[in-house]
């Protein structure tokens, strides 16, 4: 299928998070993807209703796994961690269990679609890596990020569980550290790269997830990073967004900037921080905006 | 070739002497077959007599040898060795004496919760199975207790800071297990909520490290789901689903602005009006949906078809 993809948003992207959806486009223009938005597509549920509602979790993805299988792609790129795990839990139940693949037809034939299980689901930064190739990228690099020691988060649902996502390893990961070096920039290894980032307790108990959101990003801070880079959005809102609160629970001033992966390869690549949205972070990363503006 | 000496580093604490652990180096003649426990015998039994670390059943059963190999949590007995490892206690646990840690502590701070559970198990005494239900009921009942997962739970170490306490995954898990074998299973639903449980963060390190793979985040799932049913759950947590449930049939997407109204209501929505006011400014403010999505019709007929088949 080559380097077509059904790209599908998910909600942050299109609401809380327009600046990973502007990225995204841009970068994959330039590296000669073919994207096709799945506009009529429909939110994952998230953790949400998988737990809850597990048919209604069920049958929504199968159909937005049979709208890009009706258009002959053979995968959903994604660009939240949250919505592939709940896609590729859903697709892998649907590939395994063909009574549930029964099921969900039965439900989408009423609306004229039925899924065959041929789609893979596949997150930006796997699609980066595994298909179009690091090595490939460098020679696309036009502006090495050569002065930035940047942290790589990768927060939980890119990881684990491992027999759902299995791209990369959950106690030693190593895809956003391979990208960052590929593009010219030093990886901040920081102890808790792998760990969550307190988002989903967030409605819950919001001090507590502030308070968890700021330690991560005061770890990052310490083993002095310029920047961190998420996989997610919802870690991006939670240690971005809501970075002002972390600072209010924990009195104290952290000031960390969190970029997008597509944003990072973008500036790499060579667009401006303005096209990439990087002015519209709440932690604007002010020196990264100043450098790169140039 | 595999030199016949194997090289393991052990990070070793005596709580009265030291101010930090220290990480000591070691160098154990190498046995075929051999796991982790092997070489802290040795070590204990040539090198290291004060040397602090448990073991028991040395056959996966109890639990007991439950520790860090090059940062993982595994059970040692049956862990297999390898060169330049670092053995460390389960993090998240107060280190009592090199490798062994104390799991009291953790029992102790949810004591009284635990002691709501003992009358519980007195009201509620039958026991009933059906046919599909025992294989699941007998992988969940087949924890261990090593506190695993318990020791990689963020939510849990949160609870040290103060708080609302979470119960952890391996007592939550025990309590599906009592759930799923119940003919009555109310009040152990009522103490799992009791337990905080929708304080989970669903990161899934539970499920990623329980080495009887027992998958307690998804237990941690099942015990939210027939909270949500029996409207006992969390009310932020129960709102947040609802959300869910309202919102995509309408509006395909999430309604992210909708989100928090549904969950602090009007009034209480009023507090994140300066963080509404910086996302404005920032232009990443969602926008309420107003009207149906172009696609709703196909959602809500799809839904419709599950609502007929319940």
């Amino acid at each position: 299928m080559g380097n077509r993809y059904a790209y599908f948003q998910g909600c942050a992207a299109r609401q809380s998070c327009p600046e990973l959806n502007q990225s995204t486009l841009l970068v994959a223009k330039r590296l000669g993807w073919e994207l096709v938005t799945l506009e009529c597509g429909a939110c994952t549920g998230a953790r949400d209703l998988i737990e809850a509602q597990p048919e209604m979790a069920m049958v929504l993805n199968a159909r937005t796994l049979a709208l890009a299988e009706a258009q002959g792609l053979d995968t959903v790129m994604t660009v939240c961690s949250t919505c592939t795990i709940t896609l590729r839990q859903v697709n892998k139940i649907l590939k395994e269990n063909s009574a549930a693949l029964e099921r969900s037809n039965q439900e989408l034939s009423r609306i004229g679609l039925r899924y065959n299980a041929t789609v893979e689901v596949r997150h930006f930064l796997w699609v980066l890596i595994a298909d179009y190739g690091l090595d490939r990228l460098k020679g696309q690099v036009k502006r090495p990020l050569s002065d930035l020691s940047v942290a790589p988060y990768y927060g939980c649902h890119i990881l684990r569980p491992s027999d759902v996502l299995g791209f990369d390893d959950p106690d030693n990961p190593r895809s956003l550290h391979n990208l960052i070096t590929a593009l010219g920039g030093s990886p901040a290894d920081f102890s808790s790269q792998a760990d969550c980032c307190g988002f989903h307790m967030m409605t819950i108990d919001e001090n507590r997830a502030a308070r968890h959101a700021g330690g991560l990003l005061i770890d990052a801070q310490q083993q002095g990073a310029d920047v961190m880079v998420t996989a997610c959005p919802l870690c991006h809102i939670s240690m971005d967004s809501w970075q002002p609160k972390s600072e209010r629970v924990m009195k104290r001033k952290i000031g960390m900037p969190v970029i997008h992966v597509a944003q990072l390869v973008g500036l790499a690549l060579g667009f401006s921080p303005r096209e990439l949205g990087l002015e519209q972070h709440i932690i604007r990363p002010t020196e990264i905006i100043a450098n790169y503006s140039r | 070739m595999q030199s016949d000496i194997l090289t393991v580093v052990v990070e070793r604490y005596d709580p009265e002497r030291d101010k930090a652990p220290r990480l000591v180096t070691y160098r154990v003649p190498r046995q075929e077959g051999m796991v982790v426990a092997d070489v802290l015998l040795y070590l204990y039994e040539h090198e290291v007599p004060d040397l602090g670390f448990l073991w028991e059943c040395r056959t996966r059963r109890c639990g007991t040898c439950a520790m860090r190999v090059n940062g993982r949590p595994v059970l040692t007995c049956s862990e297999p060795v390898r060169e330049n490892m670092r053995i460390s206690p389960l993090e998240g646990l107060p280190v009592v004496r090199d490798l062994i840690v104390d799991r009291q502590e953790l029992q102790a701070r949810l004591a009284p919760w635990a002691a709501e559970a003992l009358d519980v198990r007195g009201k509620d005494a039958r026991i009933l199975l059906e046919p599909g239900e025992i294989a699941h009921y007998r992988a969940l009942s087949e924890c261990i207790d090593c506190f695993i997962c318990d020791s990689v739970c963020p939510a849990l170490a949160e609870n040290a800071k103060g708080g609302a306490q979470f119960a952890g995954p391996r007592r939550l898990i025990r309590l599906e297990a009592q759930v799923q074998r119940r003919a009555e299973p109310l009040p152990w639903l009522m103490y799992a909520a009791r337990g905080n449980l929708s304080l989970c963060t669903r990161c899934f390190a539970c499920t990623e490290e329980c080495p009887r793979e027992l998958r307690p985040a998804e237990a941690i799932g099942s015990l939210t789901k027939r909270l949500y049913e029996r409207h006992e759950l969390d009310p932020h947590k129960s709102a947040h689903i609802a959300s869910f449930v309202r919102s995509i049939p309408r509006g395909a997407w999430l309604d992210e602005f909708r989100l928090l109204v549904d969950i602090y209501g009007i009034v209480g929505v009023a507090k994140f009006i300066p963080q509404a006011l910086r996302m404005l400014r920032h232009r990443k403010l969602p926008k309420p949906h107003f009207g149906k999505a172009a696609q709703a019709r196909d959602i809500q007929t799809i839904l419709q078809g599950l609502d007929n088949r319940s």
